[in-house]
This record gives C-alpha cells, sequence and structure tokens, in this order.
C-alpha cells in the first residue's frame, strides 16, 4: 500500500496522546490506593492539555487524507458496519474525555463521591478517567481494526494489528509521561519510566511476532485466483494502460527495495533498543534532555514503523498491475 | 431478487479496448463523470477509466495462450467496499443488485478502494471521490432509449459479443445460461466476496467425426468399397476415376 | 524481368524464399520482423486522441525470452533492433506468444518529438519507436536492377514483412531513449498554442458561476 503521510501522523499523534493519558491515570489511580506520591490537580490538567493536543493534531492531520473534509461529519453515520466511521465517533469522544478530565483537575472541583479519603485531591476525575480509558481502549481498537478488518490485507489481518497500535502507542505515551514527569514531578520518573520499558518490551515481542508471521505468510490469491485460468505458468502481458493509474500509485510504496528494507531495521533500532537505552539512563540520572531525546527518537523511529506497517501489505489488487505493454 | 451483471466470455474477447472507449465516451459525459484525464497529451498520460482490458499469456511456447481479460467492478453480492465506507456514499442497491458511489456523501478517504480486492474502484483525482462501473445505471433505465438499446454501453459497443448482461439470479436470463452452459466462474472466490460479474472459460472447439459419417448410407450402386485405386504415382484426374 | 516472370508467374503457388530475404546476409541478420496493427486504433489515425495514448503511449520490441538468454538481456532492456538498411533503439518485452525466430512490435505509436501536437517529452517519442527506419522500400541494388521494388514479384504487395533483423542490448550508458530522435516538430499554425501547466491551475477557479 502507499503510505499517506498525513495517516502516519493520525496515528502516531493519537497513539501518543492516548498513551500519556493511559500514563497519568495510571498515576492517579496509583496514587489513589497510596503506592505512588499524589500529585495536584495541575499536573493532571496540564498533562491532559498535552494529550488533547496531541490528539487534536491528529485529528487535523486526518483532514488531509480526504478528498472532500468538509463531508467528514457524514463519517459519523455509518458506525454499524464500519471500524473508521466507530474511530471518527470515539476519537473526538476521546478528546472531550480527556479535556473535561483535565478541566476538572484544573478547577479542583473535589466532590468526594468515595466519601473515603483516596489518595488524591479529586476523587470524581477517578471516576471521568475511568471512562476515558475505556473510551482510549475503544480508540486503539477502533483504529488497530479499520486495517486488521480487511481480510485480503493478510499482513494487517491478525489481532496483533490493534494490540500493536495499543501497545506502540502507549510506550510512546509513556514515554512522553517520563519526560513530563521528569520536568514537573521527578518522583514520578521511575514509576513512569520503568512501565514504559515494560511496554517497550511487550511491544517489541508483538510488533516483532507480527514481522516474523508477515515473513511467513504465504498469499491466498493469485493469478490462477485472480483471473480464472487454472495453468501453472500464466504471465501478465498488459495491465491496459501506460501511464500509470490509480491502481498503480495507491497500491504500492514505491520506494526501492533497499530503502524498504533498510527502514524496517531502522525503526526496530529507533522504536526500541535505543529507547529502552536513553530512557534507563535518562531514569538513572534524572535527565530530561537524555529522556526528551529518547521520546524523540522513538517518535520518529514510530513515524518509520507506521510507513513500513502500510508499506508492507501487499494488495492481492496489484496481481493485476505487475507488466506494461 | 434480481442481480444485474455481467459476463464476459474471455473465449471470445480480443482484447479490442472498444469496451474501455465507449464506457469512457458514456460516463465521461453523463451522470457518473466526469473522468478525469492527467498529462493527456504529455509524458505518462493517465486518466480514470471505469473498465480495463488487460492481456495475459497463458503457458510456454508453442503452446501459449494470449488471454484478453476485461476487468470493472464485479458488482459483489457480498461487496466488501459498502460496509467499510464510513459515510455510506458506497452501496449496494435493493431492486437491482447494482453497487454505486454517491458522489455527494463520498468524502474521498479511499477506504473502499482498499476493501476490493479487484482493485475496481479508480480515485478521481480532481473531483476527489471514488468512481466505479455503475452498470450504466443511467443507460438501462433510460426510457428514451429503445429498449433493445438499454444496456451498459461495453455491451453495446463490444464487437465479438464477448460481453452478456442479464439478472444472474433469474434461471433463464442469457448471462445464467452462459454461466451454466459454458462453466462461468468468478474471480478470486477464495475471499467470499461472491461477484455477480461472471467470466465464461476458454474453451477448445473439437469437431467428432464418426466412422460412419464417412461413409455415405444411400450410395445407390453401393460399390463403396470396390472404388478402383489407380497407382499413386500417376497422375490422376481427381474423382472421375471412381465413375 | 523477363527471369521473374517466368519464375515467378506460375498459376500454381509453390514456396519460395522472400526476395528481400534472398538478398540479405541470414547469418549477420537472423531474426525476421513484423509489425502488427493495435487495435485500439485505426493504425495511427487519431492515436494522439487523450484515451487511446493511455492504452498506447509507447511501444516494446516482443520476442521470444530465448532471444534474450542468448543475447545477455532481460525483459524490459534497452536494445538495438538492427537491419541492413539502419537501425533502432528500443525497450524488449518478452513474450511466449512469439516464435524464437520472430520480433514484433506496433505499427504506429512511434511518434517523432513535438508531432501530432503532443508534448515533446511525449512516451510516443521518448519510448515509442517506428520499425519502418529499418525496412526499405527497395530491394538492394543486385544482378537484376538497382532500383527494384520490395514487393511480391506475382500481386506487388509491399513485402515489408521480409526484413531481416539482428537484436543485441544497449549499453548501460547509453541514454535511454528510443533512437532515431528527431528536431522537434514546432507547432502548426492554428494549434493551440501551450499554455505552461502552472496557468491550469487556476483554469475555471474565477469562471462566473464558480469552478467545477
Amino acid at each position: 500500500m502507499h503510505p499517506a503521510f498525513s495517516v502516519i501522523f493520525l496515528t502516531t499523534l493519537i497513539g501518543t496522546g492516548q498513551g500519556l493519558f493511559l500514563a497519568l491515570y495510571t498515576g492517579e489511580s496509583y496514587a489513589a490506593v497510596k503506592l505512588l506520591p499524589a500529585q495536584d490537580g495541575a499536573f493532571y490538567a496540564w498533562g491532559s492539555l498535552v494529550s488533547v493536543v496531541l490528539l487534536g493534531l491528529g485529528l487535523v492531520a486526518s483532514f488531509f487524507h480526504l478528498g472532500h473534509p468538509e463531508r467528514a461529519w457524514r463519517t459519523a453515520t455509518k458506525w454499524r458496519t464500519s471500524w473508521l466511521s466507530r474511530e471518527v465517533i470515539v476519537l473526538p469522544a476521546v478528546l472531550g474525555a480527556i479535556a473535561v478530565y483535565g478541566a476538572v483537575h484544573a478547577l479542583g472541583w473535589n466532590l468526594s463521591i468515595f466519601g473515603i479519603d483516596t489518595g488524591v485531591e479529586n476523587d470524581l476525575t477517578l471516576i471521568l478517567g475511568a471512562g476515558g480509558v475505556l473510551l482510549t481502549f475503544a480508540l486503539f481498537l477502533c483504529t488497530g481494526m479499520i486495517y486488521a478488518c480487511i481480510k485480503f490485507l493478510q499482513e494487517w489481518s491478525t489481532w496483533l494489528t490493534p494490540v500493536n497500535y495499543l501497545l506502540l502507542g502507549t510506550a510512546s505515551g509513556f514515554s512522553l509521561a517520563t519526560v513530563y514527569a521528569a520536568m514537573l514531578a521527578p518522583e514520578l520518573v521511575n514509576f513512569f519510566g520503568g512501565w514504559a520499558i515494560i511496554i517497550l518490551v511487550s511491544a517489541f515481542i508483538t510488533r516483532s511476532a507480527s514481522l516474523i508471521r508477515n515473513a511467513r505468510l504465504k498469499p491466498k490469491s493469485s493469478l490462477q485466483t485472480a483471473i480464472g485460468v487454472r495453468h501453472k505458468t500464466m504471465t501478465q502481458r498488459s495491465q491496459g494502460q501506460m501511464g500509470g493509474s490509480f491502481n498503480t500509485r495507491e497500491f504500492l510504496h514505491g520506494a526501492p527495495m533497499w530503502l524498504f528494507r533498510s527502514i524496517k531495521w531502522t525503526f526496530l533500532v529507533l522504536v526500541f533498543p535505543i529507547p529502552l537505552i536513553l530512557l534507563s539512563l535518562g531514569m538513572n540520572e534524572a535527565s530530561v534532555a537524555v529522556l526528551l531525546s529518547a521520546f524523540g527518537i522513538q517518535y520518529l523511529g514510530l513515524l518509520l514503523e507506521r510507513w513500513f506497517f502500510f508499506a508492507q501489505a501487499n494488495h492481492p489488487q496489484n496481481i493485476y498491475y505487475q507488466t506494461i505493454s | 431478487m434480481t442481480q444485474l451483471a455481467l459476463v464476459i466470455d474471455l473465449n471470445v474477447c480480443v482484447g479490442c479496448h472498444a469496451c474501455v472507449t465507449s464506457c469512457k465516451e458514456w460516463n465521461t459525459s453523463g451522470m457518473a463523470g466526469g473522468m478525469a484525464d492527467d498529462n493527456p497529451y504529455g509524458a505518462d498520460p493517465t486518466g480514470t477509466f471505469f473498465n480495463r482490458v488487460q492481456t495475459f499469456e497463458v503457458g510456454e511456447y508453442p503452446c501459449s495462450e494470449t488471454v484478453h481479460f476485461p476487468k470493472s467492478c464485479l458488482h459483489c453480492e457480498d461487496p466488501p467496499c459498502v460496509p467499510v465506507c464510513p459515510t455510506g456514499a458506497s452501496y449496494k442497491r435493493e431492486e437491482d443488485g447494482i453497487v454505486l458511489v454517491d458522489y455527494d456523501k463520498c468524502i474521498g478517504c479511499k477506504y473502499c478502494s482498499w476493501a476490493c480486492p479487484y482493485g475496481a474502484r479508480e480515485f478521481d483525482e480532481h473531483e476527489k471521490v471514488m468512481k466505479k462501473c455503475t452498470l450504466c445505471v443511467d443507460r438501462i433505465y433510460d426510457e428514451n432509449i429503445p429498449e433493445a438499446e438499454r444496456k451498459p454501453a461495453c455491451v453495446r459497443a463490444c464487437p465479438t459479443s464477448a460481453r452478456l448482461y442479464g439478472d444472474v439470479h433469474d434461471p433463464d436470463s442469457e448471462v445464467s445460461v452462459a454461466i451454466r452452459e459454458a462453466g462461468g466462474y468468478q474471480l478470486m472466490p477464495e475471499w467470499g466476496t461472491n461477484p455477480a460479474n461472471h467470466y465464461l472459460p476458454r474453451r477448445k472447439t473439437k469437431i467428432r467425426i464418426h466412422e460412419d459419417e464417412l461413409v455415405r448410407a444411400d450410395n445407390p450402386l453401393k460399390k463403396e468399397t470396390d472404388r478402383p485405386t489407380g497407382p499413386i504415382d500417376e497422375p490422376t484426374l481427381d474423382d472421375s476415376t471412381s465413375w | 524481368m523477363r527471369k521473374r516472370i517466368e519464375t515467378y508467374f506460375d498459376p500454381l503457388p509453390f514456396y519460395f524464399e522472400p526476395l528481400e530475404v534472398q538478398l540479405s546476409d541470414k547469418q549477420k541478420y537472423p531474426l525476421s520482423a513484423i509489425t502488427q496493427r493495435p487495435m485500439a486504433m485505426y493504425h495511427s489515425w487519431d492515436s494522439q486522441n487523450a484515451w487511446l495514448r493511455q492504452i498506447h503511449a509507447h511501444n516494446y520490441l516482443y520476442m521470444s525470452p530465448d532471444l534474450g538468454e542468448k543475447e545477455g538481456f532481460g525483459d524490459g532492456d534497452w536494445v538495438w533492433v538492427e537491419s541492413q538498411w539502419g537501425k533502432v533503439r528500443c525497450m524488449c518485452r518478452f513474450s511466449e506468444a512469439v516464435e524464437p525466430g520472430t520480433v514484433w512490435t506496433w505499427n504506429a505509436i512511434g511518434k517523432s518529438a513535438g508531432a501530432w501536437n503532443l508534448d515533446q517529452g511525449a512516451n510516443e517519442s521518448k519510448k515509442g519507436f517506428l520499425l519502418n527506419h529499418l525496412i526499405s522500400e527497395e530491394l538492394p541494388a543486385h544482378a537484376d536492377g538497382e532500383h527494384l521494388s520490395n514487393s511480391d514479384p506475382v500481386t506487388g504487395q509491399a513485402g515489408w514483412y521480409d526484413v531481416r533483423v539482428r537484436v543485441y542490448k544497449a549499453d548501460e550508458d547509453e541514454d535511454k531513449v528510443v533512437y532515431p530522435q528527431f528536431k522537434a516538430v514546432a507547432s502548426m499554425p492554428g494549434e493551440a498554442s501551450k499554455r505552461p501547466k502552472w496557468m491550469t491551475y487556476f483554469a475555471g477557479k474565477f469562471a462566473k458561476g464558480g469552478s467545477r
């Protein structure tokens, strides 16, 4: 498939935004049961703002891949059948939930709902945040399922796809949370950093699993099933046009093979081992700069990972577009 | 229920591209248009076509066959492009099974083209909406056209009658008969899309001659076996020696 | 002429090696070259049509893969095809439907740069070629005459498919365009002048009633 930059930015930005919110809420719930020192509302409020900005930027980026963005409101109507439609409903819902969560923290409304002394200032946010977490998981699911539900895109059609979106986005968000904590709440750096590493390692396992699976894939479609002529030896002589068409632009990544392969190894290095080392280093030295570089390098690597995710998919329609003459 | 579709006979298609150009002509100025062309007179011209004819070679010299393969939207009975559309612009008509795109609703996200395993959909770079074969829905129901001509433009244009049009759910229609009698098949059946368009395979024509057709049954002289046979290396005068 | 009439004007057909082949070096030029007419257009008439150009933007020399194996080039490589009359550089396409001693291409697709009111960079002039440059309308000068027509001796039908050629790989450092290239044809009076591409961005944007 041809990787669209707007979608690459969309999925990485919202992934990081969602992961950051998950990190904040995890921190808050740990604080609620007194496993972590409590933070004041401003910590969560500013963090939510960053998360909202990332999600908002992702939403804006997504408009760039539409031919008619002014009609985008219609996309919410087919949620019964389309994962894209569901994502379009859930994404603003997550944005709204995180915004409300951050606002309630900022305003400091304390309703003492539980009536017990929770470790946090404000237990309304615990409930709102829980809703936000559910919506966040739903958003990861919707985003991943948009690609996984197309069963003949065999590279994508696996439960590993939404799991990878979840783990990679969360890892990225926790890395950002580590940076954020290093700046505003240094006592939480080891917590966020530790979890960032754990999630990163899990993401490495699942992403490698999908790479290995894809390397072993046997395509179900062949020239024989594509045109229905059952002969062992067949080649295409002409694809019907000689100047290219939508079918030759949209479904091929267009990069030379050496670049395609090198991007795979590059992202594997930039997303997993280097940030892991930098996070550990940064946690040890409590250095914002090192942690920031960990997040930055990882994000760059995630952009490449997303490009590779799209580029690796072989659409069966490519069987019909092999030769020109 | 009705399911209109095309049956394309690969046994007679000669790859003349008449269906390609007639489809482009009918649709580019019609309800399904425009169909933009880029670089029309420059390098690597490209454009939106609903129907394309491809060529494949089967086998190796000297036992090879050149198969010309027209491809357009197959109007699947279980179209994968319909449920994925977030706006409902991609839909399948209840009354005749034609899969269409509502250009006013389409946001141009291209998701439906990802969902089509056949690559039957083309995105128009100028109108920024997805377009595809409409089975000439504006032609087949047009009362201003004589009844016999209410067929898709490609079917009318084909000089070898390689394209047949009708209702595949009606067992007596031309297309159903062709599918049954010539072994019509669907493309990429492994994905469960159940395309309505079928293709008829290459067939070898065999003339079978029976022994008793070589001997006349009503020969008045009944002298078949007594025919004089002259020496082979002398000049003969064709049939006159047998009288 | 007398001898020709004696030999060839026989009421019953018999096989004879085509006239040009008799006068060609069959060892140097072992292959036959023929052309076919594209089905989508009538020869070159209206082949500049925007739709037909997408179907046949340029042409390849079709040949058996055996030829590529023997001469050391692959499918799609640039090759020279040469006859006793001239040579042409073009791209090849392997095909199982071609018998190993023959090569063929489409007629009438190759055009000169700027001709037919096409852009100078059009595929027809950069990648499309005509086999015509390899074919002569006269037989080589020989004992019977210096300027005899390259035609069938009985019907007079042009014997252009009698041409014998050889095919070999073009060097890697040669330009990846067809040879021969001609000086670009200037616009004819009355032809629409070529507007620069950037102006098309504004086309229709300021029209009354809004752009399409």
